[in-house]
C-alpha cells in the first residue's frame, strides 16, 4: 500500500478514462487541423485577453464573497442554516436561459435593480451567481472541521479577532479556498452559455468563437482557438494545484462546533445571509414567481396542472419519465465517479504528483463545444447511447469529488495515522475505520456538487440525445422553444430546483448531527 | 405455483412472438429539438411495416446539418428529417444525401419542390417573420413601421430584438429575407443602421423571444419570430383568448420562407425502411398533424388547419422573400462574415467585398 508503484496505479482508472474519452477524440481531431494559422487574426487575441481577464476577476469576485459567507456560515449557528447552505448550491442547476430571464427580472432594462444589461459586469455577475455556492460550501466544510481549541488559545493569548481570522482560521481555510476558486476560474474560463446569453458579442469568450467556428464547420479556427484555451487552463491548474499543496498540511478534526452570534458579528452575519440570499435566490425566486402567475398577472396553478397532462407528441415526455431520468442518469454517473474520483485523490495523495493532480481537471479544461465535435467524428457508431452518456456526465461530476477529496485528504493529521498503524490497523481497516470518516463531511459537499453538475446536465451537449432520455431540463427547453411556454418552463425549472435541493439536503446530511 | 405458471406463460409467449414473426429491424431518424409528432401515429407506422423507429435530437437544423457531414463515412441515421432550404445547399455539396422520389411526389405543391432530383423531399414550410406586442404599441401609442428601413429611423429606435445569424436559423431566415429585399449592398447599409439604432441581437431564438420581447418582460416590442408565432400564443395560453397577444408586422420582403425535408442518408444501413418513413411523412394523418405540432404548413394539398391558425396570417406576394439553395450556399459565408463584421465588430458597409 506504501509503495509508490501501487500508489500511481491508483491512478490508472482515471487516466484510462480520460485516455478514452477526451485525449484520444481530441488529438484525433486536432490531428487533422492546422493549429497557428488563425493567430494574425488580432480580433481573436482580444478575445484571449478578455477571457483570461473576466475569468480573473470573477473567480477573485467569488472567492472574496464567497469565501468570506464560508467563514460566517462555518462560525457562527443560525436558524435554517442548513437549508440555506442547500440551496447556495441551486444556481447550478439552473439552465442559464432560465437563470438568464431570473437576471434580466432584476438587472435588466426594465430591471427592479439597475440595469447592467450594457455592460460586462452582467455578465461578471451571473458568474459570481452560478460559483458562490461552491466557494462558500467548499469554505464553510473546511473551516467547519477545524479545532476550535486553537482559536480559543489564540484569543487567550490576546489575538485579537481579526488577528485570529488572519493568523488561525484563514490558514484552514486556504487549500479549499484555492481548490474551489480554481474550479470556478476554470469554469469562467470555459464559460460559454453566460456570455453568449448575457453579454454583448463584445464581450464574447474564446469558447463563444469556438461555437461559432464549429457552426460554420470551421475546425481550423475551432482547433487552435481550443489549443490556446488548454495551454492557458493548464498552467493556470498547475499554479493552482501548487498553491493548493503548498497551503494544505493543517490539522482538521472531523468534529463540528458552531456558536451563535452575538453584538457585531450579528450584524455581519445577518449581512452575509442577506447578499447569499440576494444573490443566489432573488433570481430563482423571480422564476418559482413566474411559475405560478398567468399571463395576465393572478395567481394560478395553471401551469403545474398543465406538466401533468399526458404528452401526445414523441419528442414531449411525461413529467414522471424525466424525473426518472434525472433520478437515474445522477445515480448511475455518480456510481461511476464517486468511485472514480476518490480513488484519484488517493493517487495524488499518496504520490505528491502535481501532473497526476492537474490532470485530474483536464475535462474542465477542454472545450465542451470540440469535445462534442471530436465524440461526434470518434464516436459515430455509439454516440447515441447509453454508457457514453452515462460516461460523459461521469466525466463532468468527478471532479467535484477528487478536489473535496483530496483537500480532506491532505488535512489529515499524520499522527493520527500512525497511531491506527501502531494499534495493528492495517492497509483497509485504517481506510474504513480511520480516513473515511475524517473525510466524509467534505467529501458530501463534493459529491452533492457532483450531483448537482449531473442534473445540470453539463455533459448533455457532448452525445447525440434521445427522446426517450428526456429530463427535466430538455423538457424545459422544448417548452421555451415554442411560444407561451414561459410558465410551464419556470414551472419544470421550480421543479427541477426543489429535486436538487432535496439531494443536497439528503448527500449533505452529515451523520454527526 | 400460480406464480409459476404466470413466468412460464409469459416465457413462452416472450418465446413465441420471437419465432413467430421475423425480429423488426431498427429505423434510426435523425431530427432537429424541434421535431415532434403524435405517438399513435410512429406507433401505426411501426406496426404496419414491422419495424422499431429509434430517434436521434440532432441539435438545431444547422447543428444536426452540421454533424451529419462530418459524419458522412458512417451515418448516425438512415434518415434525416429537418434539414431546409437554407441549409441543402451546404448538405448536396457535401454529398450526404440519396435521392428518392417518394410516391405522392406529384401531389406536393410545385413551389415547395426543393430538389429536382429528390435528394430531399419537402415535408413542411412555414415564414420567419417579425411580430409585434399588441399592448405595447397600444399603450405607447406609436405607429407601426411600414418597411424594413424604417427600423433604422430614430422613431423607431431600439424597438427590435433579433437572433444571430451566425448561431441561430430562425436570425439568418431574416437576414436572408434582407439581402433579397433591399440588395447586398442595400442589405449590409440597413444592417449598419439597424446596428446604430440600438438592434439587441441574442444567440438563440428562445432569448429574444423570452428575454428581450416585451411580451414577456423584455423592453423590445418587436422581435423575429415565425409567422405562426400569434397562433401557437392563442393554443399554448393558459387562459382562454379571443385575439392573440402578438401579430405579424409583415413588411414588404420582411418574411422569410423556409421549407423543411425528410432525406435518406447516403450510406444508410436500411435505405428501404428510411424510403417508407419518407412516404409516411407525406400522409394525410401526418401532414395533418404538422401543424400544431411544429406550428409550420403541410406541403400536401387540401390538409384542414386547426382553426386557431386564423391569427396566423400568412405572409403573401411581396412580403415574402424568396431564395434558392444555390445562391444561399454560395453566398453565405461570406454574408455571414460581412453581418459579423458590420453588426458585432462595427465596420463600415461601404469597406466590406461585394460579389
Amino acid at each position: 500500500m506504501n509503495s509508490p508503484a501501487s500508489s500511481y496505479a491508483l491512478a490508472l482508472p482515471l487516466l484510462l478514462a480520460l485516455g478514452v474519452l477526451v485525449v484520444y477524440p481530441i488529438a484525433l481531431l486536432l490531428s487533422t487541423t492546422p493549429l497557428l494559422e488563425v493567430w494574425t487574426d488580432s480580433y481573436l487575441w482580444g478575445r484571449l485577453g478578455w477571457t483570461l481577464l473576466q475569468a480573473l476577476v470573477s473567480s477573485v469576485l467569488t472567492a472574496l464573497l464567497g469565501g468570506s459567507a464560508g467563514l460566517v456560515f462555518a462560525r457562527f449557528e443560525f436558524r435554517g442554516r442548513r437549508i440555506l447552505e442547500a440551496l447556495l448550491g441551486l444556481p447550478f442547476v439552473v439552465p442559464v436561459i432560465v437563470a438568464g430571464i431570473g437576471f434580466l427580472a432584476l438587472f435588466g432594462p426594465r430591471g427592479w435593480v439597475v440595469n447592467l444589461s450594457e455592460t460586462p459586469y452582467l455578465m461578471l455577475l451571473a458568474n459570481v451567481f452560478y460559483n458562490y455556492g461552491i466557494v462558500a460550501r467548499s469554505v464553510s466544510s473546511a473551516v467547519s472541521g477545524m479545532d476550535r481549541d486553537l482559536e480559543n488559545a489564540a484569543r487567550l493569548e490576546g489575538a485579537s479577532s481579526f488577528q485570529v481570522l488572519c493568523f488561525v482560521t484563514l490558514p484552514f481555510a486556504l487549500p479549499a479556498l484555492y481548490s474551489s476558486a480554481g474550479l470556478v476560474f476554470l469554469y469562467c474560463f470555459a464559460s460559454f452559455g453566460v456570455p453568449l446569453l448575457l453579454a454583448r458579442p463584445q464581450y464574447a469568450t474564446l469558447e463563444v468563437e469556438i461555437y461559432q467556428a464549429v457552426q460554420r464547420l470551421d475546425l481550423g479556427t475551432a482547433g487552435a482557438l481550443t489549443v490556446a484555451q488548454l495551454i492557458i487552463a493548464g498552467v493556470a491548474t498547475l499554479l493552482y494545484t501548487g498553491a493548493q499543496a503548498r497551503a494544505s498540511g493543517l490539522a482538521l478534526t472531523g468534529s463540528t462546533s458552531r456558536v451563535r452570534s452575538r453584538g457585531l458579528s450579528r450584524v455581519w452575519l445577518a449581512l452575509h445571509i442577506a447578499f447569499a440570499l440576494t444573490l443566489t435566490l432573488a433570481p430563482l425566486i423571480a422564476v418559482l414567481w413566474r411559475s405560478v402567475q398567468s399571463a395576465s398577472g393572478t395567481l394560478t396553478f395553471a401551469h403545474y396542472l398543465a406538466l401533468l397532462e399526458p404528452s401526445t407528441g414523441i419528442y414531449s415526455s411525461d413529467l414522471g419519465l424525466a424525473i426518472f431520468n434525472n433520478l437515474r442518469f445522477a445515480g448511475l454517473a455518480l456510481l461511476i465517479a464517486v468511485p472514480l474520483g476518490v480513488t484519484h485523490a488517493f493517487a495524488v495523495w499518496r504520490t505528491r504528483s502535481r501532473i497526476l493532480d492537474a490532470l485530474s481537471l483536464l475535462p474542465l479544461m477542454v472545450s465542451a463545444t470540440l469535445l462534442g465535435v471530436a465524440y461526434i467524428v470518434t464516436f459515430s457508431a455509439q454516440i447515441s447511447s447509453l454508457w457514453l452518456l452515462i460516461a460523459a456526465y461521469a466525466l463532468t461530476a468527478y471532479p467535484f469529488v477528487t478536489r473535496a477529496a483530496l483537500t480532506a485528504l491532505r488535512a489529515l493529521e499524520p499522527h493520527i495515522l500512525e497511531a491506527a498503524r501502531v494499534d495493528g490497523a492495517g492497509g483497509w481497516a485504517l481506510l474504513r475505520l480511520v480516513v473515511f470518516p475524517m473525510i466524509a463531511p467534505a467529501l458530501r459537499v463534493g459529491v452533492a456538487f457532483a450531483f448537482a453538475v449531473v442534473i445540470g446536465e453539463f455533459g448533455a451537449t457532448l452525445i447525440l440525445q434521445r427522446p426517450e432520455w428526456t429530463t427535466l431540463t430538455t423538457l424545459i427547453f422544448a417548452k421555451l422553444s415554442r411560444p407561451a411556454g414561459l410558465g410551464e418552463a419556470s414551472a419544470l425549472s421550480s421543479l427541477l430546483l426543489l429535486l436538487t435541493a432535496t439531494g443536497f439536503w439528503v448527500i449533505g446530511r452529515s451523520r454527526s448531527s | 405455483m400460480q406464480k409459476f405458471w404466470l413466468v412460464g406463460l409469459v416465457a413462452s409467449s416472450a418465446l413465441m412472438a420471437g419465432f413467430s414473426s421475423a425480429a423488426p429491424r431498427t429505423l434510426t431518424v435523425i431530427t432537429h429539438d424541434s421535431f415532434n409528432l403524435d405517438k399513435k401515429l410512429i406507433q401505426a407506422f411501426e406496426r404496419t411495416n414491422n419495424l422499431r423507429v429509434a430517434f436521434v435530437k440532432g441539435g438545431d437544423a444547422g447543428a444536426m446539418t452540421n454533424k451529419l457531414i462530418l459524419t458522412k463515412k458512417t451515418p448516425l441515421a438512415d434518415v434525416a428529417y429537418g434539414i431546409d432550404n437554407t441549409l441543402l445547399g451546404k448538405a448536396l455539396s457535401a454529398n450526404i444525401l440519396e435521392s428518392y422520389k417518394p410516391k405522392s411526389a406529384a401531389l406536393i405543391v410545385k413551389e415547395y419542390r426543393l430538389d429536382p432530383a429528390w435528394h430531399i423531399t419537402p415535408i413542411d414550410y412555414g415564414f420567419v417573420a417579425l411580430n409585434y406586442d399588441k399592448a405595447w404599441f397600444a399603450v405607447n401609442n406609436k405607429a407601426l413601421p411600414q418597411r424594413l428601413e424604417d427600423l433604422t429611423k430614430p422613431e423607431w429606435r431600439g424597438l427590435l430584438a433579433m437572433p444571430n445569424p451566425a448561431t441561430s436559423s430562425t436570425g439568418l431566415a431574416f437576414y436572408l429575407a434582407t439581402i433579397k429585399q433591399l440588395g447586398e449592398r442595400g442589405a449590409f447599409n440597413f444592417w449598419a443602421g439597424l446596428r446604430d439604432n440600438g438592434v439587441k441581437i441574442t444567440a438563440g431564438w428562445d432569448a429574444a423571444y423570452y428575454t428581450e420581447f416585451t411580451r414577456n418582460g423584455g423592453s423590445r416590442p418587436i422581435v423575429v419570430s415565425y409567422a405562426s408565432s400569434p397562433a401557437a400564443e392563442i393554443f399554448y395560453s393558459d387562459q382562454k383568448l379571443d385575439d392573440a397577444p402578438t401579430a405579424n408586422l409583415l413588411l414588404p420582403g420582411s418574411s422569410f420562407l423556409q421549407i423543411e425535408g425528410v432525406a435518406v442518408l447516403r450510406g444508410a444501413k436500411n435505405p428501404d425502411l428510411a424510403q417508407k418513413f419518407v412516404d409516411f411523412m407525406l400522409t394525410t394523418p401526418v401532414q395533418s398533424d404538422i401543424p400544431t405540432q411544429m406550428w409550420v404548413y403541410p406541403v400536401m394539398p387540401n390538409i384542414k388547419l386547426n382553426a386557431v391558425y386564423r391569427f396566423a396570417d400568412q405572409p403573401t406576394g411581396q412580403q415574402i422573400a424568396v431564395l434558392q439553395p444555390a445562391t444561399i450556399t454560395a453566398n453565405s459565408a461570406r454574408w455571414l462574415e460581412n453581418w459579423t463584421r458590420v453588426v458585432q465588430r462595427g465596420a463600415n458597409p461601404a469597406t466590406l467585398p461585394l460579389k
